[in-house]
């Protein structure tokens, strides 16, 4: 390839630098675009019937229809608020576990095996105890979200308090620092990046529970919704639906990625 | 007493079974939730002589067994090329993350759309449940791989299928067996949940029924048996991994 600048032989063009830097990005970005063309072409040339795909231009009408009426954004504030209540209520429970089961080595060392068991189960299927205990209530999402989402901390909180380099801890002594500001002041913050993703991954596996365990009791906000659109048989509103989720949960990974990346840099 | 790792665990297990069975004699705390473990157990012996039993046991077995079969073949492919083709890895990471990241049971409306209401959904679920673990898995292994090996394979004129066989593929044994544990984790979870919201077999619809007629010593051993089914996959590849040569 020899695309170069007009100015000075020999110097690359603000394009080939532009494409150096974010190349990979550019080339998702086009893929992305080529894939959605080839789905909406498909459904124009009627190689595939709209009945069963929505083009990508139908997505679109829906998500802006839904989001006129307010359902999208009432079906939103209904699934962030319930997220946000579990993930509070993991971040407490994840964390005061974590940090007492890295206070006792023993039992920490007797319950790391079993947490680990129960994260790999498949917790979901839990679902019908939950609903037998609390009913087709908002408590029962909290519930199992809460569950979901504080294995994860609670490991990961252990794992970053243990991690800290003994050496902090001894400078932090021989500056005669008291446990209590060793703790404050090197220990949370040498823990901090292993802490957060492990808050990282209780909070995605906290949306996944919420939004799982509302489309199956049909209760909440987004998964509440996508189930009525569906019994409705509004396939493009479906499918719009669907693809609000995916970026929801995309945007959910990118911010808490840049979060994560921010407090590594800032150690 | 507690001074091994082994018997705080036992102790700890033992306890909650302790506390779940007295609740559950004495009726104190929802005694709806905490039947007695006899009653589930009996409640085991009786769905495990009900032929009807069985019929759903092979829907579910069926549907996850197939679905991750697809999802082993075709993700173990994608995650291969996209490590090879490392442009379109990185091109492609934050979308297949994007969606790894979603819970896949909203993908069911759109499955539906053009599957049905049959088996072939419940098979489709269970591959985008599975694909993405194996998938990222497949990845992960691929950008760990030494270089020097590839080189040195290349330098011999290798051909393409034979830098897979022979280089890929022995280098990702041990990431693709954990994608595949936990891909066929998902892939249960799928076709499970697929079966308890729309299902008219498999136990996940088992299981609804019987939380609709509320008999809960049921519905536990249809979920016991369930989490036995997930244990005993998990052990069947636990045990393969072990055998795979480092």
């Amino acid at each position: 390839m020899s695309i170069k600048s007009t100015g000075s032989p020999g110097t690359p063009s603000r394009f080939l630098k532009y494409w150096h830097r974010h190349n990979s990005t550019l080339l998702g970005l086009g893929i992305f675009a080529f894939l959605l063309a080839i789905w909406e072409a498909s459904i124009s040339l009627g190689w595939v019937s709209k009945f069963v795909l929505t083009p990508p231009s139908g997505i679109i009408q829906a998500l802006i229809k839904l989001s006129k009426n307010g359902e999208l954004m009432d079906a939103l504030a209904t699934t962030l608020t319930i997220l946000g209540a579990a993930l509070g209520l993991a971040l407490v429970i994840g964390i005061s576990i974590g940090f007492l089961l890295y206070k006792n080595e023993l039992w920490g060392k007797a319950f790391e095996p079993l947490l680990g068991a129960i994260f790999a189960s498949p917790l979901p299927l839990m679902f019908p105890i939950f609903l037998v205990l609390f009913g087709r209530t908002f408590y029962a999402i909290i519930c199992l979200a809460t569950i979901y989402g504080s294995i994860p901390i609670i490991m990961n909180t252990r794992e970053a308090l243990l991690s800290v380099r003994r050496t902090l801890i001894w400078v932090g002594r021989s500056f005669r620092l008291t446990e209590v500001q060793i703790f404050w002041k090197i220990i949370v913050p040498a823990a901090a990046p292993l802490m957060f993703s492990g808050i990282r991954m209780g909070l995605i596996y906290a949306l996944l529970g919420v939004v799982a365990f509302e489309f199956l009791t049909d209760l909440g906000g987004l998964g509440r919704l996508l189930s009525e659109l569906n019994y409705k048989f509004k396939i493009p509103e479906s499918f719009a639906l669907t693809a609000s989720t995916v970026m929801l949960s995309g945007f959910v990974l990118f911010l808490t990625g840049w979060i994560e990346r921010r407090i590594s840099n800032n150690r | 007493m507690l001074t091994t790792p082994i018997r705080i665990r036992a102790f700890s297990l033992f306890a909650i079974w302790l506390i779940w069975e007295v609740n559950a004699q004495i009726a104190w705390l929802v005694p709806e939730v905490f039947t007695p473990t006899s009653q589930i157990f009996a409640g085991l012996a009786e769905i495990s002589v009900s032929p009807v039993f069985y019929e759903h046991l092979f829907f579910t077995i069926f549907a996850t067994g197939f679905g991750f079969l697809i999802a082993v073949i075709s993700g173990t492919i994608i995650g291969i090329a996209l490590g090879a083709f490392r442009i379109f890895g990185r091109a492609m990471n934050p979308y297949i993350a994007a969606f790894a990241s979603s819970p896949k049971i909203i993908f069911l409306p759109v499955v539906m759309s053009f599957a049905g209401w049959g088996t072939e959904t419940k098979v489709t679920m269970a591959v985008i449940g599975a694909i993405f673990p194996i998938l990222l898995s497949a990845y992960a292994g691929m950008l760990t791989i030494n270089p020097v090996h590839i080189r040195v394979a290349r330098s011999f004129n290798i051909k393409w299928y034979d830098l897979v066989r022979k280089v890929y593929l022995p280098s990702l044994r041990h990431p693709l067996l954990v994608g595949f544990r936990l891909g066929f984790g998902a892939a249960l979870v799928s076709v499970v949940l697929t079966e308890a919201k729309f299902g008219e077999s498999g136990l996940g619809f088992l299981a609804m029924q019987y939380y609709g007629l509320y008999a809960i010593g049921k519905m536990f051993s249809v979920l016991v048996i369930l989490f036995a089914l997930a244990m005993i996959a998990n052990f069947l590849l636990d045990r393969f991994a072990t055998r795979v040569p480092h």
